[in-house]
């Protein structure tokens, strides 16, 4: 066979299998990877449809109203982690957005114990569980651990009033909207979880919120 | 002597009850795509994973959480009007093809980055976090490919560094062949932040529902 007619054919057939790989492959991953992706989506789903054989104007009613007892009531925060807006807002107005900082996606493990965190703001559907005024600080061990001191035994060493600002909004599981003195860092993702918002931000919504108001994050 | 103006007569009971309402009342199959419509909507809220609804007639794209909004976007779509698009939303709001529709891929044409790399280090060195965890890309195009081959473009007028030449023109090509076969394909323009929220929230697996009316 001539050479350049077989040089020829080896390229493009080469051109076609890098080709092929790269379609396999998207920015997350091999199709393996987002094959997973799709069964753990499909899981999510806890429950079947029902199936009516001839739905009525009622039945429609009623699966109306079971999606609105899933929506808030009236006002609700979204917390926005791919560019760090807190929102507060209602179905169809917004009341006001502000610029937060969530968390940092970073890990931190401790050497000597194994022990491991994530720093991380947990995604998904909360309410505010409660409201404080000039909240402390009580910092968890990995707070030392990080700046690689000894975690004290005693609590009130643990204890720090000048870093969360003049209020928190507890939203559960030890995770807090509360102020910050790094307000010239808001806008990036830099926290250990929590969700740090400005002073004047802060001021707002801690007015406005009430025991119970919905918080979504994604 | 009446100046014309004759008063209509009211109608009785009966010839009410014979005057047709100005609504036909729903078919079966309406009340039977209804129910299964809002039955998809509540199994993507109760999950509690975002998903999104792509209203064709609104021209709108919503982020929702929990049957909550979390986000949204006016979309501006080329050939909105096409025949092309009218016929895929009817496609993609038919019970039998099913109302959800998932990410089954994503690929970044090209970005930019959002703040730059000096400062993340100075601000990473001080709080001891990696700084490529802080950074933001801004997209310049990006795609989310559905399956049954569905592609949605969204195009900013951020000016940003190519990913991948060979992959892109790969992606191009691939894609102009296949929209030969009937695969469908929009093309919106969007914001730099927009995009970067919705190209960072639609994570493979994502649900959309399509909305025509």
């Amino acid at each position: 066979m001539n050479k350049k007619v077989f040089l020829s054919i080896f390229f493009l057939v080469a051109v076609v299998a890098v080709g092929a790989y790269w379609s396999m492959t998207t920015q997350y991953g091999t199709k393996a990877d987002n094959e997973r992706a799709l069964a753990s989506a499909d899981a999510a789903v806890t429950r079947p449809s029902p199936t009516l054989a001839n739905p009525t104007a009622k039945d429609i009613q009623k699966a109306r109203k079971a999606l609105g007892k899933l929506k808030p009531v009236k006002y609700y925060i979204v917390i926005n982690t791919h560019d760090n807006k807190l929102t507060y807002r209602s179905e169809d107005s917004v009341i006001f957005v502000g610029e937060c900082s969530t968390g940092s996606g970073g890990e931190l493990t401790d050497s000597a114990t194994g022990r491991k965190w994530m720093f991380d703001t947990p995604r998904g559907v909360f309410k505010i569980k409660g409201k404080i005024k000039e909240p402390w600080w009580r910092k968890p061990d990995w707070a030392f651990i990080e700046e690689g001191e000894a975690v004290p035994k005693n609590d009130q060493e643990r204890l720090d009033p000048n870093v969360m600002g003049d209020y928190a909004l507890d939203f559960g599981d030890g995770y807090f909207i509360h102020g910050t003195i790094y307000e010239r860092l808001l806008g990036v993702g830099v926290t250990h979880g929590c969700v740090r918002l400005g002073s004047k931000d802060l001021d707002v919504l801690y007015k406005k919120v009430q025991i119970g108001t919905p918080v979504y994050i994604f | 002597m009446a100046c014309g103006g004759d008063e209509v007569p009211k109608p009785t009971e009966k010839a009410k009850a014979a005057i047709p309402s100005s609504k036909p009342a729903p078919n079966q199959e309406q009340l039977s795509l209804e129910y299964k419509r809002l039955n998809a909507e509540l199994d993507l809220a109760q999950s509690k994973k975002p998903y999104m609804i792509l209203d064709l007639k609104r021209k709108l794209l919503v982020l929702k959480l929990g049957g909550a909004k979390v986000w949204d976007y006016a979309l501006t779509i080329a050939d909105a009007d096409s025949d092309d698009i009218a016929d895929f939303g009817k496609r993609l709001s038919n019970p039998e093809s099913g109302f959800t529709r998932r990410v089954k891929a994503k690929h970044l044409f090209a970005a930019k980055d959002q703040t730059p790399d000096s400062i993340l280090s100075i601000v990473g060195g001080a709080l001891k976090v990696d700084p490529t965890l802080m950074q933001r890309e801004l997209p310049e195009k990006f795609q989310l490919v559905f399956d049954d081959g569905f592609i949605m473009e969204f195009r900013s007028d951020v000016k940003g560094e190519t990913e991948s030449t060979l992959k892109n023109t790969y992606l191009t090509a691939s894609q102009a062949i296949k929209r030969l076969f009937g695969n469908v394909y929009i093309v919106t323009t969007i914001e730099p932040e927009a995009a970067m929220t919705l190209y960072r929230a639609a994570d493979v697996g994502l649900a959309m529902m399509v909305v025509t009316d």
